[in-house]
């Protein structure tokens, strides 16, 4: 599983850009991937948030802040 | 205006409701002058019932006696309307009422009596279709530019939307209790499911979801027969050559995999063979080319959601889960579905959980 997590965040991602959950479940998936991203080597978050594209970036920068 | 009245005074309507029901709305329904006038007597019934409910939260003996004689009224002018059009509005009250009036509302001469009234609209569907088909084939009436063509057809689809919502109601509001009843019609959903319309046929699938969604694994000797015919409809290996307008029909494969997505939320054990079973045919249903484009993108985000809900609920049958997972994830996102959505990323979150964290 810890192999997906790239395509964990990019699903993740996609929704928040599109709106597609929102409340208790916007809240919960962002806690939880948070914790996920933890788990992988220094950089490797990051690295993963800058390939995505600028407007997706900007939704996941503004809920994960 | 009395439909205004009732919907936003609600209780303080009910001093009127007892009168206005006897003395204008019941006879308004079968007013023959004036469809209009049998339009607005149907949309008044839900606001009575509401009306009669709110104002007497302790005594039920009132709002009932006023239910009573709602449904009575209704099933009554179903059983006699010929118009389609003024049927779906009969239709459009009845369930409202239900949903209003509550749980086990309905006795079973009710339902029994429903289902009397709905197999005859359903005959008359049918022979309507029929003379259509044939004036169509004959060259007598052109489909696509004969407006009266177009009407009755979308008329005969309003009231098979009625219906279905009124199914959905009353299974909402009895569960099991309606189900051997229901089985009365099966009839009808099974020549819905070998229809070449697509809405037809998704009508047929949208029921059988119905009957599983709130009859759980006791829905399965009822509806076991059909759960083949869902499978083949998840793809498109349901069309034939004859049945070429299938092909353009994404709402029936989101109709059948929101289905197998149902049956493993809600199905138990009784449904895990069927989970499994799906499986593949939801993965080559997202596998198609034209899986994201607008038209599809629908039918693809319900089986991608029905996967997770098989891996969460109802994977007892099935025996590489974890590359099931694997692949599932290869199906996400799900940006267009609303309703789906969080069921699909809840179940992901509660995998990050299990398996990482």
């Amino acid at each position: 599983m810890t192999s997906q997590i790239p395509k964990v965040f990019n699903a993740v991602a996609a929704a928040i850009e599109f709106g597609s959950i929102e409340g208790k479940t916007l809240a919960r998936t962002v806690q939880v991937t948070k914790k996920l991203l933890a788990t992988l080597p220094a950089g490797e978050a990051q690295r993963l948030f800058t390939a995505m594209p600028p407007e997706r970036q900007v939704a996941v920068a503004e809920k994960f802040e | 205006m009395l439909v205004c009245y009732a919907q936003e005074l609600k209780g303080d309507f009910f001093p009127y409701v007892p009168s206005v029901l006897e003395k204008l709305i019941i006879p308004g329904l079968k007013f023959y002058f004036h469809d209009g006038v049998r339009s607005a007597s149907a949309k008044c019934l839900p606001a009575l019932v509401e009306s009669a409910k709110l104002a007497n939260p302790h005594d039920l003996s009132i709002p009932n006696s006023i239910f009573r004689t709602v449904i009575d009224a209704l099933l009554l002018r179903i059983e006699e309307e010929g118009s389609p059009e003024i049927c779906s509005e009969f239709y459009e009250a009845f369930y409202e009422s239900i949903d209003i009036a509550g749980d086990n509302c309905l006795s079973a001469q009710d339902m029994n009596k429903f289902i009397e009234v709905t197999a005859s609209q359903l005959r008359d569907y049918g022979t309507r279709k029929t003379q259509r088909d044939e004036q169509v084939a004959s060259g007598d009436r052109d489909i696509e530019e004969d407006e009266d063509v177009q009407e009755a057809i979308d008329a005969d689809e309003v009231l098979l939307s009625a219906i279905s919502k009124s199914i959905h109601n009353i299974f909402k509001r009895h569960k099991f209790s309606f189900l051997p009843i229901w089985a009365k019609m099966t009839p009808y959903v099974e020549a819905g499911l070998a229809s070449s319309e697509a809405n037809t046929r998704s009508w047929s699938i949208c029921i059988i979801d119905d009957v599983i969604e709130y009859c759980g694994g006791d829905a399965l000797p009822f509806i076991g027969a059909y759960l083949q015919p869902i499978v083949r409809n998840v793809t498109d290996d349901c069309i034939l050559d004859s049945y070429p307008i299938l092909i353009l029909a994404p709402e029936i494969r989101q109709a059948a995999a929101y289905g197998v997505g149902v049956a493993a939320h809600k199905g138990g054990p009784q449904f895990a063979q069927f989970c499994a079973m799906a499986l593949q045919p939801l993965f080559q249903c997202i596998a198609r080319p034209d899986a994201r484009e607008e038209d599809h993108v629908y039918a693809t985000e319900n089986a991608c959601a029905a996967i997770a809900k098989i891996i969460h609920f109802n994977a007892s049958q099935i025996p590489n889960i974890e590359g099931v997972i694997g692949s599932w994830l290869d199906t996400l996102p799900i940006v267009n579905d609303e309703e789906e959505a969080p069921h699909a990323y809840n179940i992901l979150m509660d995998l990050v959980e299990r398996y990482v964290i």
